[in-house]
């Protein structure tokens, strides 16, 4: 919500999609599949807004040992210009609360999406995330030794 | 690459794809009341292929059943399947620039009934339909009224493969059932008329170099046989 609120009209406009967004689109079984990218360019986010998306991205991308989450950020840093930011569902949360909206970051060598799941009850509390490498699903680059 | 071969491990694994589903409820926990229907258009040059990943929630499996297992044997039969994926089609609208298009079934995958029933299995189906080259912007727009009455849609296209293709822009109702994708294809007549004039290029230039330089080493020896 941080990011969003923190989005001018015009860019608000371009990263919220019409659309609803139901469900993940790159989860299991997805592989090697690049999906357009839509929503807010990266490179037209000032550095304020910039610095935000790379709090939300650390929270995938960070979640592993230090010196490999840093060099991990400085890849996903790098590749800013050429990501995308799209949001679906409502705008109005509220900070530090769950979330009821879909969210996604796509970049040259990261896809993150989150998806409240409808089950029953709020959306909000049944959550499921993904968050992959394009360039290396599922560990097949060889790590350099 | 330095440090810790536990960090390695843990670098490998954090960069490869990880799905973290984060719930209060058991992770085999999905989708309960709608039959998710994803769609993923992959363009090509000259056809474009359509897959459809359905999963019905536990909740309207038995529905969606219904339609499949016909004879309420328990099982799929191969016809039951090749029925379903007719059924499925027929529920699809393709146009190319206002035309409409044909779709062919490529494959299909069923899951077994007692997967479906606990709403966490998917039947995927593939299509294939044909276009024609031609320069200049396309317009494809794909509908899916398929069971719209429990579901709910997701459509989206791949980055095109062909270098010939750029999607330019895509537009979606709420519900994701109508897609419409814009895109700028240049014809495979005008890539092959550049690759020809590139390789026509080479070609003189090519042996054209060659014997320059051959000339260029031959001058230095031709002086010396003058002089003597």
């Amino acid at each position: 919500m941080l990011l969003l609120n923190a989005l001018d009209d015009t860019q608000r406009a371009q990263a919220v999609l019409s659309f609803r967004v139901a469900d993940l689109v790159l989860g299991p079984g997805k592989d090697g599949r690049t999906i357009q990218p839509e929503g807010l360019r990266v490179s037209t986010m000032n550095a304020k807004q910039k610095a935000l998306l790379m709090d939300v991205i650390a929270e995938w991308a960070g979640i592993v040992h230090q010196r490999a989450a840093n060099a991990r950020l400085a890849e996903l840093q790098a590749d800013l210009d050429q990501t995308w930011f799209a949001w679906s569902g409502p705008t109005n949360g509220v900070v530090g609360t769950n979330i009821a909206a879909y969210y996604r970051i796509q970049g040259p060598r990261v896809i993150i999406e989150y998806s409240p799941q409808q089950m029953g009850g709020d959306v909000a509390n049944h959550i499921h995330a993904m968050y992959r490498d394009p360039t290396n699903d599922y560990g097949r680059k060889p790590a350099k030794l | 690459m330095t440090g810790r071969p536990g960090a390695r491990r843990v670098r490998t694994l954090g960069m490869g794809a990880m799905l973290v589903v984060l719930c209060a409820t058991p992770t085999s926990a999905h989708r309960v009341d709608e039959y998710l229907q994803a769609t993923t258009i992959e363009l090509w040059n000259d056809h474009l292929r359509l897959e459809l990943q359905l999963t019905p929630g536990i909740a309207v499996a038995t529905r969606v059943l219904d339609s499949i297992d016909v004879n309420h044997d328990g099982t799929i039969s191969p016809e039951e399947e090749l029925a379903y994926a007719a059924l499925v089609q027929r529920d699809q609208s393709l146009t190319w620039n206002g035309e409409p298009l044909a779709l062919t079934l490529l494959s299909s995958a069923f899951p077994s009934v007692a997967e479906l029933r606990q709403g966490q299995a998917a039947i995927q189906l593939a299509f294939r339909a044909d276009v024609s080259h031609r320069n200049g912007q396309q317009r494809l727009v794909a509908a899916n009224t398929h069971r719209r009455a429990i579901s709910a849609y997701l459509a989206n296209a791949l980055v095109p493969a062909d270098t010939r293709l750029r999607i330019t822009a895509q537009l979606r109702d709420y519900e994701q059932s109508v897609y419409e994708l814009v895109y700028e294809q240049q014809s495979a007549r005008a890539f092959t008329m550049l690759a020809g004039i590139v390789l026509l290029i080479f070609s003189v230039a090519g042996p054209a170099w060659y014997v320059a330089t051959k000339v260029r080493r031959a001058e230095p020896f031709q002086s010396a046989l003058l002089r003597d």
